[in-house]
């Protein structure tokens, strides 16, 4: 069991964000993430993601030390212009996408011209 | 009609982050080149670790010279054609990273390997770089 302590670094990840027609897709960097420490979810209209990078071992002398350890968090307010009900996620090699749906109402509409 | 920018995402943390980096001072990440790495002398081997999330590990190139290791692959962007970006932090483009290694390693045992978006260099030292008792007579 891993005691939770205080002043762990918080890591606020890179993202990129970007919509389809029905879709808005955000991407985020969370390298060293795995599936069992990566959560994200949606709670009165926010979107929180979390995780952890953790050193993998501690033997040996540190001489080039550029990564940063620690929780990634971060939080967005959604636009009601999203269906908060449905969001997928997967996450692969400290990647994650979580592709949000636009509600039905927002969604261009496709008109068919008719010819008489 | 709809012609303005749409942002669906309205950060909430954006202050608190700006005060974070204040507290914990985290270095800003464009400070160093990407990939950020770590080294770890090991006695025997040298540990290259790299944070490149969402690498096509086929397309990562590992090459030492002398004793620079070099790193070089391209971050691709998420999409790229019929989709409009609303947020674009993630860095992204070819990159090229030149390590240079403390010691002289074996190049004909070196190993990589690819797992969560890190990769991990091992980098045996080459016996010349071993420490050799002398005895005092």
């Amino acid at each position: 069991m891993t005691e939770e302590t205080r002043n762990v670094r918080r890591i606020v990840p890179p993202v990129d964000i970007y919509e389809t027609e029905n879709d808005v897709v955000l991407v985020a960097d969370v390298p060293g993430a795995t599936k069992e420490n990566l959560q994200i979810d949606i709670d009165k209209g926010e979107l929180t993601i979390k995780g952890t990078f953790e050193r993998q071992d501690n033997d040996g002398e540190t001489l080039v030390d550029e990564c940063i350890y620690g929780e990634y968090y971060r939080t967005f307010t959604l636009a009601d212009t999203i269906n908060p009900e449905k969001i997928s996620a997967k996450l692969n090699d400290g990647v994650l996408t979580a592709t949000l749906s636009k509600r039905e109402k927002v969604k261009p509409k496709k008109i068919t011209i008719e010819t008489e | 009609m709809r012609l303005a920018v749409w942002d669906p995402f309205r950060e909430v943390d954006a202050l608190q982050r700006a005060a974070n980096y204040l507290v914990h001072s985290v270095p800003p990440r464009s400070r160093t080149s990407y990939p950020p790495v770590e080294m770890v002398d090991k006695g025997d081997k040298i540990i290259v670790t790299a944070e490149a999330p969402g690498l096509n590990k086929d397309e990562v190139e590992l090459s030492v010279l002398g004793d620079t290791l070099t790193i070089a692959g391209e971050k691709k962007l998420p999409a790229e054609e019929g989709v409009n970006y609303i947020r674009h932090e993630r860095p992204h483009g070819k990159f090229r990273k030149l390590i240079d290694m403390p010691y002289s390693v074996d190049r004909d045992s070196i190993s990589a390997s690819y797992k969560d978006g890190i990769l991990t260099i091992t980098l045996p030292k080459a016996e010349e770089a071993e420490p050799k008792k002398v005895i005092v007579e």
